[in-house]
Parts: structure tokens; C-alpha cells; sequence
């Protein structure tokens, strides 16, 4: 992907695309209209800006709207003045009919690598929405943390669906959504499919179907929810689907997971009393970008990037957080 | 209350006359529907102080019915909208033991900072409120954990300072307005050194969420740390200077009788001074390198124009969080 991207500009340069008021260009101005090669080479635009402390270097709408861990900040403050590098792992989304392309990677801050989840609305080329978590080792709060150095790549996020067995973006959305109501207040219940190797991870650590794990990690996903543990999750609010990749099989997911805290002890679905401990016996939310890779109508792959926030924290996104 | 004079000698049901009608003012009642002249209108330190009292045992009783909440009444969890009842409100498991308040009639405002329980584990919480008409129409919690990245330490917390609830004798009381621009002058002094002077007390000492970071010589332990000196010579060695932007200052409560001044606010580390130099010359390495907010809570008292003692609430935020007010 990357690859073709770059062939891709190499190409409009060498044929001086870039500069002659064609046809082709005409259109790309419109709404929407940047393909999946323009909408990686913004993403890489907004890394390069952001690392160089300099916004003017993406290409952006005079009211860009730049939201990071959930407060908006203007453009050039948080991490655009505090990133010196960017790692080599990598994960691109595309979704060229909204206009929108989603980024997960590795961000540096003075040799301490935070993990970054993005989302960008780009409108005639230009960055109209930007959306950012960052996962510091330091900030981490009670969420889980596997930490930058164990994210490895997983080619499996670039590879392209079959044409023929795609699915549409209602049906992608609905498995996505499925996977927040399962765990909402887990009840045992599965409202989504899984792929029976489904593996999740959260901020670095393999959290479902960890070979190495023990315990629930060792779990698969469906297996996991089975059991009823996330009964605590009060709620999986303001759910977004912010990047809806048909060719890759990809979702990416704005939400927020709220723990009241008040849920003290339950039982699971065999039985077993289960006693809350810290920090789900507090109030706080998690803020969080998710990622799902589809195969075969099911969930595969999972992967998040999750900031602790103040408890019910509403989304700057979304006009009436509930 | 019923007293049977028979029994009691004149200048005892003096004494217990002057309780009942102190207790009459601290329960305050709902003024009636119709404007009275003859009602007595002011919410005055013990109804101010009552009115926390009762919102706090109604947190621990996981029950705000019995409160007597105005129908718009805001309420704010760490700098967040919440129902009441939600939150704070499901996991608070004690009433406090540490204890201070500070009373401001003039606004209809109250805060309060202390130590109860949250489902076992100690907490420091902060509370403001504000009542009007006799009804609850602000309440503003922030409550400081401890938990990954943060400073708390409640267990520190058993006695107030005797400061905090001693009345600052009538010819030592300074203005409302004198008493926030001396509150002001030390977050203007910490911010990049915007101002030099502060007028500390020579015996100021500050407690940060159960921590005393001042004069504290058992935890300056790196040649770089501050904490063994006190107020003043801290703010002279220009320490402060990774403190980008106090924003949001809300001198919330100000207590004339006691000399209290109670400000919520935030602390903005934009974390881009790598190094900085000090008044000696010692230059130093900014250790944080991610952006990251307080939020806080922090009370002063001024007795004779002087910072006596500073107390504060700090919670870690994120970078630029607003305070929902």
C-alpha cells in the first residue's frame, strides 16, 4: 500500500499532474473525493506536520477542527509541539466514500514512545476534522498497557478482501456495533460474530487469545464475553464509526467505555462471584479508538488504542453525549 | 426545642436558647412560595456548612431524595457533567474524617476538602456548592485517587491545621477583593514567573493532596528538589517554569471571617522547556515530555495580608480539559 501511494505521486509528479488544471483534479476537489492513495499521503502529511511542529505543513481547512485525547486544542499545541519521531509500525484505513482515513501507530516524545490512534475528515484535500488519542506509558491510568516496543506488525490489517466476498458497510458496522453491545453491561449475551482465532490488543498487550497468556487473556474473544465478565462496563457510549474500509474489511470506532464504579460484585454466567477490583470499582471512562478487521462476516482482528479519562467525559465529536 | 424552665436555671436556658436558634438556622427550611418579608432569606456559615454536611451524607447514602436540590440544579464530577446520582454518588462508603470548610454567605457558596471512602479506599474530596433561596443550585466534586499517576496520599490527611477554622481577628481581615489578588499573586508568581512577590507568611507551609511539599527535607533527596525550602525561597528559585498557563482561576469561596480563599483551576504543562535555568544558575532537565494538566482545588489562608498556609486537591487531567463550569 504504501509502496503504490508512493509510485502513485511519483507518477503525478513525473507526468506534471499536479500543477495542470486537468479533469482528474477538477473532481478530486470535490467532498470525498480522495482516493485511497490521497487519503494515506494526508495521513502521512498530518505525521510529518506534526513531528516538524509545524501545521502548515497539511494541507488543512481554515476552521479545522483538532481534537487530542479528547479536548480540543488548537492546531500546533499538545503533541504537535512535544512528537520527535514516528515508529515503523503502521496500520492504514481507508474509507474514500466519507472521505476519511485512520491511522494507528507509534508516536516518539523525547525518547518515550506513546502509542497513536488518528482519524482524519479530509474534504478537497484538505484536513477538515482531526481526531487523536495518544496512550502514554505515564498516562496509562488503570488501563491495560502493553506498551509501544510490543506492537508487531500484522499484515493482516493491509490485506484486501476478495471483491466477491466484501461486505457492505451496513454489515460492517453492524458486527462492530454487535462487539460494544456484547460488552456493554456483559450480560453472556454475543451480539456480534467472532472468528474462532479472534485475538485483541489493547494498548500493546495481547489481551484475547495471547498465546502466551494465562488466564482470560489466554481466551478467545467470544469465550471471553461468554463468561459475563464485563458486567462492570456501564455503558459503550457515543459509538462512532468513523472509518469504514469495504476493500481491507476494516472499522474503525470512536467510543467511550464509562465504569460507574457502583457494581461492586456480581455473579458470572456460571455461577461464580465475581468481586470488582480497582480500578473498575471507581468511576472513570476509557476513550477509545477500535479497530476491527472482518473475514468471512466475522470479527478476526481487534485492536485499540485507549486513554483513561475523567468519568463520563463527553466527546467534543459528538453534540449531545449520552 | 421544649426546655422545662422549672428545671433549668436562667442563664443555662440561655445557653440552650441560643443552641436551639443555632440549630434552627442550620436546618434551614424552604422559603415559602410567596415573597415574606419576615423570612429569613440568608443561608449564614452553619446553614451554609449544614447544607454540606447533609449533600455529603446523602453521597454516602447513595440517595439524593431527601436533598434540597434547585429543579436546573449542575452538578460536576472532575470536571465532568453528571446526574445526580450518578458517579461519586454510587461508590462514596464513609463519612469524612478530615474536615475543613470554608464559608462564603455573601456568594451562597461553600467548599469543602477532606478524606472519606470510596468503596474501602480512602480518597481526598472537594466539594463546592452553592445555595440559593435555600436550595442547592451548584455542586462541583473533584476527588483525587490514588491510582496510576497521581500524587494522593490521603492516609497523610487526620488533622486540619487549626488555621483553617480559627477566625482571623477583625484588624487582620483584609478585603474580598485584597484577598483574591493575594491568592492570584502566587498562581502569577508560578506561572512562567509572570510576578516575583508573593506575600507569604515567613512560617507558610503548603500540603498537595496530603503531601507537605514545602519545607519538607525527608523528601528533598535529589540536589534538583525544592521541597525542603519554604514558600517563598521556592518561587525565588524559579523552579516553576514547565508550568506553561493557571488557567480557568475561580476564586469560588471567599471566607473573610477566617481568612480563607478556595480557587479551582488548572495547571498547563505544554512539556515543550526541555531544560531550564534556575535563579542559581543550575540548569535543569524537564523529566515529563508529554503534555499533561492539573486539575485543582487549593485553598489559602491570609491572616494580616499574609499566605499563612496553602492546602490543595491535585488531580492529573488531560492536557487542556475544561472544568465544566
Amino acid at each position: 500500500m504504501r509502496k503504490s501511494a508512493i509510485i502513485f505521486f511519483a507518477l503525478a509528479v513525473l507526468l506534471g499532474v499536479s500543477g495542470l488544471p486537468n479533469q482528474a483534479n477538477a473532481a478530486r476537489v470535490k467532498a470525498g473525493d480522495c482516493d485511497r492513495a490521497c487519503l494515506n499521503e494526508m495521513a502521512d502529511k498530518f505525521l510529518a506536520a506534526v513531528v516538524a511542529h509545524d501545521p502548515s505543513k497539511l494541507p488543512h481547512s481554515a476552521n479545522v477542527k483538532y481534537t487530542e485525547n479528547n479536548v480540543q486544542l488548537q492546531l500546533g499545541d499538545g503533541l504537535w509541539a512535544t512528537a520527535t519521531g514516528i515508529g515503523a509500525y503502521k496500520i492504514y484505513m481507508d474509507d474514500p466514500e466519507q472521505g476519511s482515513v485512520g491511522y494507528f501507530g507509534v508516536v516518539d516524545e523525547d525518547g518515550h514512545p506513546g502509542i497513536l490512534g488518528m482519524r482524519m475528515k479530509v474534504v478537497a484535500q484538505k484536513a477538515t476534522e482531526i481526531e487523536v488519542l495518544v496512550a502514554r506509558p505515564e498516562g496509562a491510568g488503570g488501563g491495560p498497557m502493553g506498551g509501544a516496543a510490543n506492537l508487531k506488525d500484522k499484515p493482516i490489517f493491509s490485506e484486501d478482501v476478495p471483491e466477491t466476498e466484501r461486505l457492505s458497510r451496513d454489515k460492517l458496522i453492524e458486527l462492530a456495533d454487535g462487539y460494544f453491545s456484547t460488552i456493554q453491561q456483559n450480560t453472556g449475551k454475543i451480539y456480534t460474530s467472532f472468528a474462532d482465532d479472534c485475538q485483541r490488543v489493547e494498548n500493546g498487550g495481547i489481551t484475547a487469545n495471547n498465546p502466551n497468556g494465562t488466564g482470560v487473556a489466554k481466551m478467545g474473544c467470544e469465550a471471553q464475553f461468554k463468561t459475563g465478565l464485563l458486567r462492570f462496563v456501564t455503558r459503550c457510549r457515543d459509538r462512532r464509526f468513523v472509518v469504514v474500509d469495504r476493500q481491507k474489511g476494516l472499522v474503525l470506532v470512536s467510543t467511550f467505555f464509562d465504569h460507574s464504579g457502583s457494581l461492586t460484585s456480581f455473579k458470572l454466567v456460571d455461577g461464580t462471584e465475581f468481586h470488582v477490583r480497582p480500578p473498575f470499582d471507581r468511576p472513570f471512562s476509557f476513550a477509545i479508538l477500535e479497530l476491527f478487521k472482518m473475514q468471512h462476516a466475522k470479527i478476526r482482528q481487534i485492536e485499540a488504542v485507549i486513554v483513561t479519562v475523567p468519568y463520563h467525559m463527553p466527546s467534543p465529536w459528538v453534540k449531545s453525549s449520552k | 426545642m421544649r426546655i422545662n424552665r422549672k428545671l433549668v436555671s436562667p442563664a443555662l436556658a440561655l445557653i440552650l436558647a441560643a443552641f436551639a436558634s443555632s440549630i434552627a438556622r442550620a436546618q434551614s427550611s424552604a422559603p415559602p412560595a410567596d415573597y415574606d418579608p419576615n423570612f429569613n432569606y440568608d443561608c449564614d456559615r452553619a446553614c451554609l456548612n449544614s447544607f454540606l454536611d447533609k449533600l455529603i451524607a446523602a453521597m454516602v447514602k447513595h440517595d439524593p431524595s431527601t436533598l434540597p436540590l434547585a429543579r436546573d440544579v449542575k452538578y460536576t464530577e472532575n470536571g465532568q457533567v453528571l446526574k445526580i446520582g450518578d458517579g461519586f454518588w454510587g461508590t462514596a462508603s464513609s463519612l469524612p474524617t478530615y474536615k475543613i470548610y470554608a464559608d462564603d454567605p455573601q456568594a451562597g457558596q461553600a467548599m469543602f476538602m477532606g478524606v472519606l471512602q470510596e468503596n474501602g479506599a480512602p480518597v481526598i474530596f472537594c466539594l463546592r456548592l452553592k445555595v440559593e433561596l435555600h436550595q442547592i443550585t451548584e455542586i462541583e466534586a473533584i476527588i483525587s485517587r490514588k491510582e496510576a499517576g497521581s500524587i494522593a496520599r490521603p492516609e497523610n490527611l487526620v488533622t486540619p491545621n487549626p488555621l483553617f477554622s480559627q477566625a482571623v481577628p477583625p484588624e487582620q481581615r483584609r478585603s474580598r477583593q485584597n484577598m483574591i489578588a493575594i491568592a492570584n499573586s502566587y498562581f502569577s508568581a508560578i506561572e512562567k514567573g509572570h510576578a516575583s512577590y508573593v506575600p507569604f507568611d515567613a512560617n507558610c507551609n503548603r500540603i498537595e493532596s496530603g503531601v507537605q511539599t514545602t519545607n519538607n527535607k525527608q523528601l528533598a533527596t535529589s540536589p534538583d528538589s525544592v521541597l525542603g525550602l519554604g514558600c517563598a525561597d521556592q518561587i525565588k528559585t524559579r523552579n516553576f517554569q514547565p508550568d506553561t498557563l493557571i488557567r480557568d482561576r475561580r476564586f469560588a469561596v471567599i471566607d473573610e471571617e477566617r481568612g480563607l480563599v478556595f480557587v479551582l483551576g488548572f495547571f498547563d504543562h505544554d512539556a515543550t522547556l526541555r531544560t531550564y535555568t534556575l535563579a542559581d544558575g543550575r540548569t535543569v532537565k524537564q523529566t515529563r515530555t508529554a503534555p499533561w494538566t492539573w486539575e485543582i482545588a487549593e485553598m489559602f489562608k491570609i491572616q494580616d495580608g499574609k499566605i499563612m498556609r496553602v492546602e490543595a486537591l491535585v488531580n492529573t487531567g488531560i492536557y487542556g480539559m475544561k472544568s465544566g463550569w
